[in-house]
């Protein structure tokens, strides 16, 4: 019996699980904190009891926003029909800003840890 | 004997109410990739100049910049994509759930996934966002 | 005098590459289809019209087409509840042979990467022994078994027109309905097949597939399983690292 021998697209499957779980927990946790930053004033915000969960949120929900927006970026070009020339352009552009996006994370956690809660 | 070539084209979602509600949800995802990415730029990273090359004209200009309504416009931008993103997808996750439910068991579902979502809001803003 | 009913379909000749919209009129009869009037007209009114059909019951999968903008078998549409004038085109997304006829060779090529066999003569250890499946078992398939491949979910998924070479909905409902089979043991090659780069991965959950289909096997859903399943996989891939299968 002839098999298929297809290579599987192991990163392909493992960003879309990746884009899944960030598109979740985006649909639970994003609007809260655009809510936030927009209601309550900066200045009148207290550093809560536990602010390693604040921090913390607010990273990791900016992180999963950002992962899935432009992962979603790619496959609205991809359904509007675009030229492969721009559908690999958008994908070079989306990667290039989740990279940006995800060293913001890293260095503000690195930052927090070196200055104390203070900052 | 030459075969006719058929493609979508770039319309193809305007055809009926399901497919321009697909492009929508997909479409959330603009305001939000803009919203987050103005987040980084305009307020972490000039905390972060602030922090590490102790720059207080930076950490300014990034504070000014939040009281203005520039800001405010490009966050509730944010804000509305974020909801939309969020009623959309809550309304396909009752279809792809491991059980099989019939169609008003989904709306039930579907409004039970609305509920989690408003209270987990709730809780946050009360005891992680304050 | 008996009502007429108005048919607009579009044809297209291959030795001309032309393509046009040809008016007919068909005297209405009760329970007329819109297959009956499409013979109807090639028998008595042009019969250079080219369309396929078959068993004229919505079982053969034959007679796919566009109504009124929307993709329907023919047999299964009927002309009383289909607002005139009626317009018939061919299934979208495949290449047009002649006005309705259209090559769904690709698609066809598509159903042999979900691997639809469950290769138990050459993989099962001992064939003397029966694989005895409960009706439980057979439950969990009998949805995506209904496929009769009639390339409606095809015609109606834009990342296909976008992406010949994207597997598609009705080869993944076959693979599910493969996968779900507790007979299958070729689960992992199957996995392999379809979680490659034109695989499953691109389907952004359009749901139109599951709209148009005739027999309800619902493939937008399985593509969505089977995603989850591909994500386990691949996970269990990079854990194990699997000795490739000859």
């Amino acid at each position: 019996m002839p098999q298929h021998e297809k290579k599987p697209a192991i990163m392909k499957g493992l960003k879309w699980g990746l884009f899944s779980g960030t598109a979740t927990y985006c649909a639970f946790f994003l609007p809260v904190l655009f809510y936030r930053i927009l209601v309550i004033k900066p200045e009148t915000s207290n550093a809560t009891m536990n602010q390693f969960l604040y921090f913390g949120f607010i990273i990791v929900t900016y992180w999963c926003a950002l992962y899935h927006s432009l992962y979603r970026l790619k496959t609205v070009v991809f359904d509007l029909g675009a030229s492969k020339k721009i559908q690999k352009i958008t994908d070079i552009l989306c990667d290039f800003l989740l990279i940006c996006g995800s060293i913001v994370p890293v260095v503000v956690i690195v930052v927090v840890l070196m200055h104390g809660m203070e900052s | 004997m030459k075969y006719l070539e058929q493609k979508p084209g770039a319309s193809w979602w305007t055809k009926n109410p399901r497919t321009t509600l697909y492009m929508i949800r997909e479409l959330s995802c603009v305001p939000i990739a803009f919203a987050t990415l103005t987040l980084a730029t305009v307020v972490i990273l000039p905390v972060l100049a602030y922090s590490i090359f102790n720059s207080p004209p930076l950490l300014n200009a990034a504070n000014n910049f939040t009281q203005s309504d520039i800001f405010k416009v490009i966050m509730i931008i944010g804000l509305v994509g974020a909801v939309v993103h969020t009623l959309t997808w809550l309304s396909v996750m009752p279809q792809i759930l491991p059980v099989k439910l019939p169609k008003p068991a989904q709306y039930i579902a579907y409004l039970i996934f609305l509920g989690i979502w408003l209270g987990l809001s709730f809780f946050i803003l009360q005891f992680i966002l304050v | 005098m008996s009502k007429k009913v108005e048919f607009k379909i579009k044809r297209y000749n291959p030795e001309t590459a032309e393509s046009s919209v040809a008016d007919y009129e068909v005297p209405a009869k009760d329970g007329m289809t819109v297959l009956d009037a499409v013979n109807h007209i090639k028998d008595t009114q042009d019969s250079s019209l080219a369309h396929r059909w078959s068993c004229r019951m919505g079982i053969c999968g034959s007679c796919g087409a566009i109504v009124n903008g929307k993709p329907v078998l023919m047999c299964q549409t009927f002309c009383e509840n289909t607002k005139a004038p009626i317009r018939v085109e061919p299934m979208r997304n495949f290449p047009v042979i002649k006005d309705l006829v259209v090559d769904i060779d690709s698609a066809m090529e598509h159903l042999r990467e979900a691997m639809p066999y469950t290769d138990i003569i050459n993989r099962h250890a001992s064939l003397d022994k029966e694989i005895l499946q409960t009706p439980k078992q057979q439950e969990k398939f009998k949805q995506t078994s209904q496929c009769i491949k009639c390339m409606l979910c095809y015609s109606a998924c834009p990342v296909v027109g976008h992406n010949p070479k994207y597997i598609g909905p009705a080869a993944a409902a076959l693979a599910d309905r493969y996968l779900s089979d507790n007979h299958d043991q070729i689960s992992d090659e199957r996995m392999d097949s379809i979680t490659e780069k034109n695989g499953i991965w691109l389907c952004s959950f359009i749901g139109e597939c599951s709209v148009v289909c005739p027999k309800k096997v619902d493939p937008a859903v399985a593509l969505q399983r089977l995603k989850v399943m591909g994500v386990l996989h691949s996970a269990k891939k990079i854990i194990s690292k699997r000795p490739k299968k000859s």
